[in-house]
């Protein structure tokens, strides 16, 4: 056997493992249809700066000519006060929403799975340490939490995903810890231990991959509330920055026109519902395959 | 012969992402007012599936009901609406699952399941329920019935929560009761006192059982009758004493063999090849590749069921050939 | 005379009830209450006793799973409980266990590759080709076809998994296996190969087993030498041959008679034991065993019996052996 033909083998399996997943995942209708929009989203913001048809308008300043117009067919989505073109500037928002969404789950789930995993696996004083402080930090609404964060930091994007990372880590350590304690006493874990593995190997190498299905089905909902808290703190003045295109920031500014310029508001707030609601439904469906009882076929 | 219960040309697949598969492929199978019937097979063989089959209950997808008829007093249950399945499960034909934690619901007491399900199914007043409670609490042999009424399912052993699942299956009057390994991971002594229930309960309340195992030992202990599942299909049926003294399927066999004998006997040495999901894909047998007697006819054409003696049906080509027909030439050794 | 690998002295597990505003402990389970055995290499014991009647708890005692009361525990002549990290790494290696649900002791996010491999890999360098090779071999000698490697638990039968946790417990040449009811969520075809399985095994690779089950008829099977358990008490001990043939204790011989077998005409020649077994917590004065026992007497309420010798290392504790063999039928 090659070496190659045996890192296939041990990918096989898992290829198999996806296949079957997107099987089970397209099932249903509404999630197939979430997945896609998921996808597409993806793309576009990958590809935002290439695809936008007003690339100029996306961080320079006035085009005062063609301020407040209603969409048309130059400017899909009509433009703002600045005459800049919504329509790309709302396509590149799509970029700026999943990224600092994507980095502030990632920062959440960095510190809210290990320490959670290592609350449950381990028990005791560590245990009861951990949880408290999880508990300090529950004990505030996570968005008053990163609105004070993000108000000490100083306003910019960056402190933002700071301040939401910071305040929602604690609702993933408590998850994780909870499914940690009932896999702590799964035979495969006395298994372990039985055959001399060390502490560590046994909840990174076997209790956290078993207690990290609710996680992904709660990290992908969150994503659409992270993007909403974002567009809030945006909104107040705390996160994105002008001329950033972010759409908090968008129907922030929009306030001032909504009464003459519809467009203007509509359009970032529309792409705000449409992101939040496809992770909210693209989470429902992950949890129906990542559900044991449901999963089998 | 009053064709109480009869299962027809019944086919049932499952939609899997590798496509379908037949699960249960039973051509007739009928039960008798009154009596025990086993059905017997190693896990996977698709006993379950006939159970839920039968009540409707079997999530679909992924089953798909293919064709077939199951008649229980005349009517077909498979053409029912559900609004009328609904009437007949409990009253009229009614489960034991295997596992007794999850039939019972952990935060109600086991007194309040059984007085739920009575006022469910009948109007009468709490009082009244709450002492039909305490008969069926009785009818099971629970000891100090009252006081096993408050309690909680965790409470109580895995033998006492099978006796409750029990009682709450009769509550309401069912006449056919599947029992589906009622006694799976208890113990043996737990087992013992379950099974004659089971029986005593048959034998006073005239109910028909459906007999579910994986061991031809329990079903020779409270059946009269037997069928032999694999992989969905019966290959051996006929009294227990039939197919017990002489056993003419491989598969039969191998079952008999693998049951390890009390008191300083051992067990005999089995076949060990493993189970084959591709069996269900041939045209031929679905013994075939673990059978030690198989022949080339065997992969090629399904061998139809053909009767020894009496009511004693097997279905395997080699069943037939000369004088002294299966049996024995595999008990030994 | 072969050497003792295992010799159990006194041992000992209670675990507190806690209770109160300090959590005091205000009670204690006693899941294993004294309990005396000794093993030599190449046999098979079979411990027998319904659930709850602290075999698995000895078992976890016994592999330091959990830490004992108290007692003494020698194995391959190095005291169990006095033992520093490092040797006792090194022991585990040759003490392993088989677990008696095969669904939930492999580890469903695992290929078998890493599930088989993982105590190679704890406690030798060993990976990728070499890794492969190795848990390939192991397949096969648990008679599963290599290619399972790269496949996932829930891609096989139940007995199929037993025989990968099988292959996981051989895969460092261990001296000692547990075997914790490894085939009681099987069924019954799927056990006898699994018995026949583990004992081919044990024959070519000169191991020595710990059987735990509930079915003395499994237990006969294997068993070289068999101890009976009630309660957290050893209540019959002896040679197979002698427990079964010349059975002593009225527990014992309970358990035999609730076994169907296909002799069993009707069910009225199955025997079974009322009531189920009593809390450890506050557990029968006197015989342990006299709220079920059919032959109970006064003295059974208030005296323990004591290990009576049958002879030929037969041992029984009940109060009627050799004394009254009218009632003890």
């Amino acid at each position: 056997m090659t070496k190659s033909s045996g890192i296939m083998n041990s990918i096989k399996p898992r290829i198999t493992e996806i296949k079957l997943s997107l099987y089970l995942l397209c099932r249903n209708r509404l999630t197939r249809l979430s997945l896609g929009v998921v996808i597409l989203l993806g793309l576009t913001a990958l590809a935002a700066p290439f695809i936008v048809p007003h690339p100029e308008h996306i961080e320079t300043e006035a085009n005062p000519v063609d301020k407040l117009l209603p969409p048309s067919g130059k400017y899909y989505f009509g433009t703002d006060e600045l005459g800049r073109d919504i329509f790309s500037r709302v396509i590149y928002g799509t970029r700026i929403s999943l990224q600092t969404a994507l980095i502030a789950v990632g920062l959440a789930l960095l510190i809210g799975i290990p320490l959670g995993a290592i609350a449950g696996a381990t028990g005791g004083m560590v245990d009861e340490v951990i949880m408290r402080i999880t508990d300090i930090f529950l004990s505030f609404p996570p968005l008053l939490l990163a609105i004070a964060i993000a108000a000490f930091l100083g306003p910019s994007l960056e402190n933002a995903m700071l301040a939401i990372g910071v305040s929602w880590w604690p609702w993933y350590t408590r998850l994780i810890r909870g499914q940690a304690v009932s896999i702590r006493e799964r035979q495969f874990v006395k298994a372990a231990r039985a055959i001399g593995t060390p502490p560590v190997r046994i909840i990174f190498g076997h209790i956290v991959p078993n207690c990290i299905a609710p996680v992904i089905v709660q990290a992908s909902m969150d994503i659409g509330g992270v993007i909403l808290t974002i567009a809030s703190l945006s909104f107040l003045g705390l996160g994105a920055q002008p001329p950033t295109p972010e759409w908090g920031l968008m129907v922030s500014t929009s306030r001032n026109y909504f009464l003459n310029a519809w467009w203007y508001s509509i359009f970032p707030g529309l792409a705000i519902f449409v992101t939040v609601l496809v992770f909210n439904l693209l989470g429902d469906g992950l949890r129906e395959i990542l559900d044991p009882k449901t999963r089998k076929i | 012969m009053g064709e109480y219960f009869k299962i027809k040309e019944l086919r049932v697949g499952f939609k899997t992402f590798e496509g379908q598969k037949n699960v249960l492929d039973i051509d007739t199978m009928v039960l008798n007012k009154g009596e025990t019937f086993g059905i017997v097979g190693e896990s996977g063989a698709g006993k379950t599936v006939l159970a839920l089959t039968i009540l409707r209950l079997l999530s679909s997808p992924p089953s798909v009901i293919e064709s077939g008829s199951i008649l229980f007093n005349g009517e077909d249950l498979l053409q029912k609406p559900e609004s009328e399945m609904r009437k007949i499960r409990g009253r009229h034909i009614s489960m034991i699952f295997q596992d007794p934690m999850s039939t019972l619901n952990p935060v109600f007491t086991v007194g309040e399941q059984i007085i739920r399900v009575f006022r469910n199914n009948k109007r009468i007043s709490r009082k009244e329920a709450e002492k039909e409670a305490l008969g069926m609490i009785e009818m099971v042999k629970l000891p100090d019935a009252k006081n096993i009424m408050g309690k909680y399912p965790h409470e109580l052993s895995g033998g006492q929560r099978q006796r409750i699942v029990i009682a709450i299956a009769l509550s309401c009057g069912a006449e056919f009761l599947i029992a589906d390994e009622p006694t799976r991971n208890l113990d043996v002594t737990i087992q013992a006192g379950i099974l004659k229930l089971i029986a005593e309960l048959q034998r006073e309340l005239g109910v028909t059982v459906l007999f579910i195992a994986n061991n031809l030992g329990l079903v020779s202990a409270i059946c009269k009758r037997v069928a032999i599942l694999n992989a969905g299909r019966i290959v051996e049926t006929g009294s227990v004493r039939e197919v017990l003294k002489d056993p003419r399927h491989p598969y039969t066999l191998t079952l008999l063999n693998a049951i390890p004998r009390n008191k300083g006997e051992r067990v005999n040495r089995v076949n060990t090849i493993i189970k084959e999901e591709r069996d269900r894909d041939l045209r031929g047998c679905r013994y075939y590749s673990r059978c030690m007697e198989k022949q080339e006819i065997c992969r090629d054409s399904e061998p139809t069921s053909g009767l020894i003696l009496g009511t004693h049906w097997v279905a395997c080509h080699r069943a037939f050939e000369g004088g002294e027909p299966g049996g024995g030439q595999h008990t030994e050794g | 005379m072969a050497d003792s690998i295992l010799k159990v002295k006194d041992l000992k597990k209670y675990f507190p009830v806690r209770g109160g505003f300090f959590s005091k402990p205000v009670a204690w389970v006693k899941a294993v209450d004294g309990v005396t055995f000794e093993m030599e290499q190449g046999e098979v014991l079979g411990l027998v006793g319904e659930s709850g009647c602290g075999k698995t708890t000895l078992v976890n005692v016994l592999l330091k799973l959990e830490e004992p009361t108290s007692g003494e525990v020698h194995f391959d002549g190095l005291d169990l409980f006095n033992m520093d990290k490092k040797s006792l790494r090194k022991t585990r290696k040759n003490l392993q266990i088989v677990f008696q649900d095969p669904f939930w002791s492999l580890n469903p996010r695992l290929l078998v590759r890493d599930i088989v491999g993982e105590p190679i890999k704890v406690h030798a360098n060993c990976s990728g080709e070499q890794l492969v090779k190795k848990v390939g071999d192991l397949l096969e000698m648990v008679g599963l076809p290599r290619n399972g490697v790269f496949k996932y638990p829930h891609e096989f039968s139940g007995g199929e998994r037993q025989r990968i946790a099988i292959a996981r417990a051989l895969a460092l040449s261990p001296k000692l296996v547990v075997l914790d009811e490894p085939t009681s969520s099987i069924d019954v075809l799927s056990q006898a190969q699994i018995l026949e399985l583990l004992k081919d095994l044990k024959q070519s690779l000169g191991l020595t087993y710990i059987l735990i089950s509930h079915d003395l008829s499994v237990v006969n099977y294997m068993a070289d030498r068999i101890a009976v358990m009630y309660l957290g008490k050893m209540v019959e001990y002896g040679p197979a041959d002698d427990v079964f043939g010349r059975t002593a204790h009225p527990y014992t011989k309970a358990l035999f008679a609730a076994i169907p077998t296909l002799d069993t005409e009707g069910i009225d020649s199955i025997a079974t034991i009322e009531g189920s077994v009593p809390s450890a917590i506050n557990p029968p004065s006197g015989c342990r065993f006299h709220t079920r026992c059919p032959m109970a007497k006064e003295i059974c309420r208030q005296k323990e019996p004591v290990m009576v010798d049958l002879g030929g290392g037969h041992r029984a504790a009940c109060h009627f052996i050799g004394k009254d063999a009218k009632s003890a039928c």
